[in-house]
């Protein structure tokens, strides 16, 4: 989210002109976590990509990002300011405050600029000059004292004392806000670790920093590298929580969900507050819960989210999410729609979770709609649009589309207004798929031997360098001889057969 | 004169004599009609014609040449005058005695050819030059069969072209072999002619919509072997999609035996027919009908106009069988709303009454199992309602396919062992084996140097013993 021209969109949503001079916040290798986009979008467009949130979270705002520690609580309120207008000053105030505190001087302007094309009136919204002077001060002396020491250490050759001298380093980056350089200071600690325990320590900081720029590949190279290390159990015991809420992050993010699920509901419930800088207890819930629900069966739902002893800690936690899972698998579907469709905004309104949020409901929709048809052999379209709270005609088109996609076996009788399941005759099918099989076998043969004929009479198509009257010599050769002279060629093309 | 007319009427001296004797009256034969002057021979006695006095089905080869002598000499009105007789030769000639005189009757099929097409009646040439075809063996390459199709298809011909098309298929792994010793008496069959033939059958059999047997044929024509691509494949391929689109609505993969060049050239020629198939397969009828205004000019350029038109006429058949595994009951009002016409023809036919007639072919065709119910008499109010029926269980139809389809491959089977044998003991293979023995050790080449070939196992099985399944698998993935 580098911004280069971010062109925003006050509350009465009125095109305010903007300067040029955003450019300079740009500069440098600065970066912020959320994505690549290279500008923040207008709410308009927001909401044409179907991403902005209209009306309140269930949340309250203050307890919500309290849960968190760390820099993810800055990126969650600007992510919640860039699309939901209600509470955009209140979350960039909140941000303001809490930037005040760290020494990230270039996401503070950041920050600040979004206020103030929000609401230039407002007194938190003035250029705190004071600040940013004394900090970006603070910053670049610190860095060039810590990169002094570094330097010391390396000229002493100290193991140790580099590895400790990059950790120093990266740390200072990191808050400073310059991940693509901590990242880098993580990466250089790998020569001078001496013991897996220093591998373990560097991975979850280079963890961190990846899912915050959100470059997941990277993640998942040092997930595995920790799982790939000898450990002691108690060691396996802490670490194990972080492992799986980070394994189930990557896959969501590459829209696994099945996998994603899995990781989620594998997470034991140690991990309580220990990871708040990534991910909170109750995070683990929804997207654990969410991810389940898209991607298994009834029965399974039953079997290994709700009588999961681990996860019930979770989910107790979340008692919406629960109350959903249950409603879904004691199959009423309409109620556990309703509860998804409340808490839309709060997934929407989620880092992690609000690129899949539309295409999760849509996944539990569907499946839902299967789920309740596999049991009928005929339904009538009116009773299944109560089921699922919606109206017949939008329900047809959402069945022609599930059955365009193969994922419904049914058909619309659209005359008398049903939804019939198939009928399918193995019998038959067999007998097509034989007759299919076998046309195909005895075309292919005959494909192969006239080619093989072909090469055989010598018809091989030529390029233009040997002129037709080397191709019909050849030939001729061919028959006076009965082959003997062409038995280079015939010998190649016999080694095509093999 | 006389004497030569004297030995053409002795020539062959009794119609019952042993094989190796005709032979040696035929080289005879034929030394006396190559040393004649061709003025000699065209020379017209007063009053007696040499024609007349000789018979096509037995003095074949004086006949034909004294029909070229005079060609020759008399040049374009000479093939008016003795068209009559070059017919008769046509469906009568001995084909023993022809065939040793192959570049002479090429001669003469090819003056005979152009005269028919110069003139512009192509369709008075078919009915002789399928008969000279099937005189000879039919299943056996020669230069007569593209020069047939080519007349074929000029005079729209298509159903007497299919009986020779047909013919070939059927037997051609038998003629394989005889196609080189064919070649040898022709002495002029390329792969170009090859090429065409395969590209021509394709389009016969397009010609009278059997998809199946075009593509069938395309394929031969695009898995040709060989160290370059010639443009008659790429022709070959542009149809080839089109047809699949035909055939199954999709486009058919590239057979896997296909020379990587040739691969390659496909690829890299036939980008706009690639994006008119993406657009085909989307079911999307505006996307198409963009796509299609772009493709044109490329269509028109390539001469397969004809062959999209159908294309754009099947989407709309297609997609209405579509309908049939998404709905029980459906109206034609609702089909017609989906906007399927593509043909861009304009009137009635995208609306309510011709979707219906649309459908109301299809079903006589059975194409698909429907059937059509009107909610009230009077046509004005009337709501046409489609019934599909379940799949029809054909189950006695496909078992009797079944057992066609095994009769087939089995004598396919028994072809293919004929064949594997004469490979197997063709000079270059064993070569090539004991080449192969040299490189793998002499342990081999001491098994190899048994002189019992017929004991010899020739290495690719397609032997008695070997179970059917195995076979079946070395070809199911390659489609």
């Amino acid at each position: 989210m580098r911004l280069v021209q971010p062109r925003y969109r006050a509350i009465p949503y009125k095109q305010i002109g903007l300067g040029t001079t955003d450019r300079s916040r740009s500069s440098g290798k600065h970066r912020f976590r959320e994505d690549s986009r290279d500008r923040i979008k207008s709410w308009q467009e927001t909401r044409y990509e179907g991403t902005l949130v209209v009306g309140l979270p269930k949340f309250d705002l203050d307890t919500y990002i309290s849960g968190y520690a760390g820099r993810t609580r800055i990126d969650r309120l600007i992510h919640i300011s860039t699309h939901s207008p209600p509470l955009a000053i209140e979350g960039l105030k909140l941000a303001i405050k809490l930037l005040k505190q760290t020494q990230d001087v270039p996401r503070f302007k950041f920050a600040l600029d979004i206020l103030r094309k929000l609401s230039p009136e407002d007194a938190d919204a003035a250029q705190d000059d004071a600040w940013i002077e004394k900090t970006s001060r603070k910053v670049v002396g610190d860095t060039e004292r810590i990169e002094a020491d570094l330097k010391s250490y390396k000229h002493n050759l100290i193991k140790e004392s580099i590895r400790i001298g990059h950790e120093d380093l990266g740390n200072h980056l990191y808050a400073s806000g310059d991940l693509v350089g901590a990242f880098k200071c993580y990466s250089r600690m790998r020569d001078f670790c001496t013991t897996p325990k220093h591998i373990v320590d560097m991975s979850i900081q280079a963890i961190k920093v990846c899912i915050e720029q959100g470059h997941y590949l990277t993640v998942q190279s040092h997930v595995l590298k920790i799982r790939n290390l000898a450990r002691a159990p108690d060691e396996e015991e802490l670490l194990r929580p972080k492992l799986c809420v980070v394994t189930g992050l990557t896959q969501l993010a590459n829209g696994d969900f099945r996998a994603a699920a899995r990781s989620f509901l594998d997470c034991p419930p140690t991990l309580l507050n220990t990871y708040n800088e990534v991910i909170t207890a109750n995070d683990v819930a929804t997207y654990g819960g969410l991810c389940a629900l898209a991607s298994m069966e009834r029965t399974q739902l039953k079997t290994e989210v709700l009588d999961n002893v681990e996860f019930r800690n979770f989910l107790e936690l979340e008692p919406r999410m629960r109350k959903a899972i249950s409603f879904f698998h004691t199959a009423k579907y309409s109620n556990c729609l309703s509860i998804l469709e409340d808490s839309k905004n709060d997934f929407l309104l989620d880092i992690h979770l609000h690129k899949h949020t539309n295409r999760l409901f849509e996944l539990i929709r569907s499946k839902g709609i299967v789920q309740y048809f596999i049991p009928f052999s005929c339904v009538t379209l009116g009773s299944m649009a109560q089921a699922f709270a919606t109206d017949e005609r939008t329900l047809e088109k959402e069945l022609v589309m599930m059955i365009g996609k193969g994922a419904l076996d049914a058909r619309i009788d659209t005359k008398n207004r049903l939804l019939t399941a198939k009928e399918t005759n193995l019998r038959a099918a067999v007998h097509r798929e034989t007759l299919a099989v076998a046309q195909n076998y005895e075309r292919l043969a005959r494909m192969k031997l006239m080619r093989m004929n072909m090469i055989r009479s010598g018809l091989e198509v030529r390029g233009s360098k040997a002129s037709t009257g080397q191709v019909n010599m050849g030939i001729a050769h061919g028959q006076n001889s009965s082959w003997t002279g062409n038995s280079q060629k015939a010998e190649r093309n016999w080694r095509e057969f093999m | 004169m006389d004497k030569l007319i004297d030995s053409f009427l002795s020539f062959p001296s009794s119609p019952n004599i042993s094989e190796s004797e005709l032979q040696k009256q035929i080289q005879n034969h034929l030394s006396l009609l190559n040393r004649a002057p061709a003025a000699t021979l065209a020379y017209q006695h007063a009053g007696t014609d040499v024609l007349a006095l000789l018979d096509p089905s037995v003095n074949s080869l004086a006949y034909l040449y004294v029909l070229v002598a005079r060609i020759d000499l008399g040049q374009k009105d000479a093939m008016e005058v003795v068209w009559r007789q070059v017919v008769t030769f046509l469906e009568t000639f001995n084909p023993k005695q022809v065939r040793c005189a192959q570049d002479i009757f090429r001669r003469l099929v090819e003056y005979f050819f152009s005269f028919a097409t110069e003139s512009g009646k192509p369709i008075i040439a078919v009915r002789p030059i399928k008969k000279a075809i099937l005189r000879f063996n039919p299943a056996k390459f020669s230069f007569l069969h593209p020069l047939f199709l080519r007349l074929c298809l000029e005079a729209k011909c298509y159903r007497d072209a299919a009986a020779i098309v047909d013919i070939d298929i059927v037997e051609f792994p038998c003629a394989s072999t005889g196609k080189v010793v064919e070649n040898a008496r022709a002495g002029e069959v390329t792969y170009q002619d090859v090429l065409t033939y395969f590209l021509y059958a394709g389009m016969i059999y397009m010609g009278i919509k059997e998809w199946r047997r075009a593509a069938d044929y395309l394929t031969y024509a695009i898995v040709a072997p060989g160290s370059a691509c010639s443009q008659i494949q790429i022709d070959a391929y542009k149809k080839y999609i089109l047809v699949g689109l035909l055939l199954d609505g999709k486009s058919l993969p590239i057979p896997r035996s296909t020379t990587s060049v040739a691969n390659r050239a496909y690829k890299a020629l036939s980008k706009p027919y690639e994006s008119f198939v993406v657009a085909f397969k989307a079911g999307n009828p505006e996307l198409l009908r963009t796509e299609v205004t772009q493709l044109v000019d490329v269509f028109r350029q390539d001469n397969n106009t004809g062959l999209a038109i159908q294309c754009l006429e099947a989407f709309r058949r297609m997609q209405i069988i579509a309908l049939r595994d998404t709905y029980v009951t459906l109206s034609t009002e609702e089909i017609s709303k989906k906007d399927l016409e593509v043909t861009g023809r304009g009137g009635d036919m995208g609306g309510k009454e011709g979707t219906e007639a649309v459908i109301l072919g299809m079903i006589e065709r059975e194409e698909i199992s429907a059937s059509l119910s009107h909610s009230h008499p009077n046509p004005e109010q009337s709501q046409t309602t489609v019934h599909f029926h379940n799949h029809p269980v054909d189950e006695s139809c496909n078992l009797a396919a079944l057992q066609v389809e095994l009769r087939r491959i089995m004598t396919l089977n028994k072809q293919m062992k004929t064949i594997n044998k004469k490979y197997g003991m063709s000079r270059e293979f064993i070569q090539y084996m004991v080449k192969m023995a040299k490189m793998s050790g002499s342990s081999v080449l001491a098994g190899m140097a048994e002189p019992d070939l017929m004991d010899f196992d020739y290495g690719f099985s397609w032997a008695e013993d070997e179970p059917e399944e195995t076979i079946m698998q070395d070809f199911e993935d390659d489609m």
